[in-house]
């Protein structure tokens, strides 16, 4: 059984009160909370075992290379990867997409090439590929979104051509929460004959995923989404591309051998982690992993769907809310993103704040999405594993309190 | 601090009834002789604040402003409210005050009543996150008189 509130227990931070109102925290796809498991794990290795990895035969540095290690297989077999080869450790999704976009665009793309991303992305999955550009000669090209801002999957197929050399897109968009299908967009893509990577920010949180069973080819995500410290991230590439790609940085830990005039790369994954690592964040990630293992994904998506689907039915009755993205919430993920009347998201925001809760405003990392919408930008409830109904009606009541301090009034410019 | 203290009646209505909004009008026989006729603008990428000023200079006074913008309440009642107290003063008279509301936002100065509706807006100084609101216009302003200097003693 699902207790939420039981659930809450776990996290030190719900107690607290903001402006002396409780915590309600609605910016889980920013960052989520940690579970008290989660921080004290982090302690313990500082205070019990803290020593490098890969290193020293001590036994405080075995220990802390067996237990980094073994959080690499617990995240493959979380994500269904076929081996923990496949599993990169990095600083987070953006430094992942990164990765691909110099271990191997840099290497494979030439001028003409294409990438197909969405209008949707997070500035994370279009600013790497527009620097790779400048330097490759390659072109970008945007797939449009249908009035709900679902993804145009006929324009889709009509984009794809055999210039198409990678397709990135997002699983969940961070703004409008939208599922995509990206079964169907992976199948499609290989018999074009281009490589997929899913950005999987959004949705590794909250979707049971399974990398073989979608055949993807390269899957991002970080852990500071899924209750996991920040500063920690994955990158899931399938073995034969991470064995031609390239690694960004040279250092220590990433070679077999270094003489003089040449160095030799070491396998994978430990040719893309050069340098001492985020030791004390994958041990905490591994400790998330587990927590979120012992609740079921599938639990916790079914919870999000209520949350939502709540919510969009008390928003909906708010004269004047304008909600993006589809209304249903059979195509939607833990993510809400509005705008009241022609009241600054800043200005809700800063009202919420003095009830105590925690909501974004703002262009939320995706500026393309949002001059697609004609809005500079929005405010965006987003939930998680520990958000309660009662929250969503205190929420309800304070964009009441919105309303009221701006007296129902609206901006006169003439 | 309650959140009426921010959002007080008299922001609300500059925000609401912005004063000297919209574009200056080009045709009237009042700017001939005033030279340059200047523009700014500028914006918080963070938040999609942006702010557009027009103004004519004379003799070294403001004489005329405009502006226009989008953004939210705390940034456009500061442009309408720095449209009003501009209106009129020198160049010099004008410098003073931007540097006046900067320190009165960093929480190094009190206000006064010299400073009118502006007043109003003291109480961002305790909201952080909200100062670069407040302070858009008076930017874009300096940056607009920086440039007119720059245009007329190259
Ligand atoms: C869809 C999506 N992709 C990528 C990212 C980037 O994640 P990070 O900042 O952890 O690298 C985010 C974070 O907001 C996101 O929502």
């Amino acid at each position: 059984m699902y207790n939420v509130y039981r659930i809450r227990e776990d996290f030190p931070i719900l107690k607290t009160t903001i402006n002396g109102k409780p915590l309600i925290y609605l910016d889980n796809s920013a960052t989520t909370q940690k579970p008290a498991v989660v921080i004290d794990t982090i302690c313990e290795y500082y205070k019990q075992y803290n020593a490098n990895i890969h290193r020293s035969v001590h036994y405080l540095g075995v220990k802390a290379t067996e237990i980094y290690e073994k959080v690499r297989g617990d995240i493959a077999k979380f994500i269904n990867a076929p081996n923990s080869n496949c599993i990169v450790f990095t600083k987070g999704a953006t430094e992942s997409i990164n990765l691909v976009a110099y271990g191997w665009g840099r290497k494979f793309l030439k001028e003409g090439d294409e990438i197909l991303i969405t209008l949707m992305e997070h500035h994370s999955n279009i600013v790497p590929w527009q620097m790779l550009s400048i330097e490759k000669g390659i072109k970008i090209k945007f797939v449009p979104l249908n009035d709900d801002g679902s993804l145009n999957l006929t324009a889709f197929k009509e984009l794809l051509t055999e210039r198409t050399k990678l397709v990135s897109i997002t699983h969940v968009s961070n703004v409008l929460g939208i599922i995509n299908p990206i079964k169907e967009i992976i199948d499609t893509s290989h018999k074009a004959g281009a490589i997929v990577l899913i950005d999987g920010a959004q949705s590794v949180p909250s979707i049971p995923i399974d990398v073989q069973n979608l055949d993807a080819d390269f899957l991002v995500f970080s852990a500071h989404k899924m209750l996991g410290p920040t500063g920690i991230g994955i990158l899931y590439g399938k073995e034969d591309l991470l064995e031609e790609m390239d690694p960004l940085l040279g250092g220590g830990d990433m070679i077999k051998k270094v003489t003089k005039d040449y160095s030799v790369w070491a396998d994978i994954p430990y040719k893309f982690e050069g340098g001492t690592q985020n030791i004390a964040g994958v041990i905490g990630f591994g400790k998330a992993i587990e927590y979120l293992n012992n609740l079921g994904l599938e639990h916790i998506y079914k919870h999000e769907k209520t949350l939502v689907s709540y919510t969009l039915k008390r928003l909906l009755n708010i004269d004047g809310i304008k909600i993006y993205g589809p209304t249903t919430e059979n195509l939607r993920l833990n993510i809400i993103s509005f705008n009241y009347k022609d009241i600054h998201p800043h200005d809700v925001a800063t009202i919420l704040d003095r009830e105590g809760i925690a909501i974004r405003a703002g262009h939320q990392c995706a500026q393309p999405l949002h001059s697609y919408l004609g809005i500079s930008a929005s405010c965006r409830a987003s939930f998680y594993l520990y958000n309660t109904e009662e929250e969503v009606d205190k929420f309800i009541e304070a964009l009441e309190k919105v309303n009221m301090v701006f007296k129902n009034g609206n901006r006169r410019t003439i | 601090m309650e959140i009426e203290e921010l959002y007080k009646e008299i922001i609300l209505d500059h925000y609401q009834n912005p004063r000297n909004y919209g574009d200056l009008d080009l045709s009237s026989n009042f700017y001939r002789g005033a030279y340059p006729f200047c523009t700014a603008e500028g914006e918080n990428s963070l938040c999609g604040d942006a702010i557009y000023l027009q103004f004519f200079i004379e003799d070294g006074k403001l004489i005329d402003i405009k502006f226009k913008g989008e953004g939210c309440a705390l940034s456009l009642a500061s442009a309408s409210i720095m449209t009003e107290m501009v209106k009129g003063k020198t160049l010099e008279e004008i410098e003073s005050l931007i540097n006046k509301v900067k320190l009165i936002l960093e929480g190094k100065e009190e206000s006064s009543d010299e400073l009118g509706d502006f007043q109003a807006l003291e109480g961002v100084k305790n909201l952080p996150v909200r100062i670069k609101c407040v302070l858009l216009a008076w930017t874009v302003l300096e940056d607009g008189i920086r440039d007119y200097k720059k245009k007329i003693s190259p």
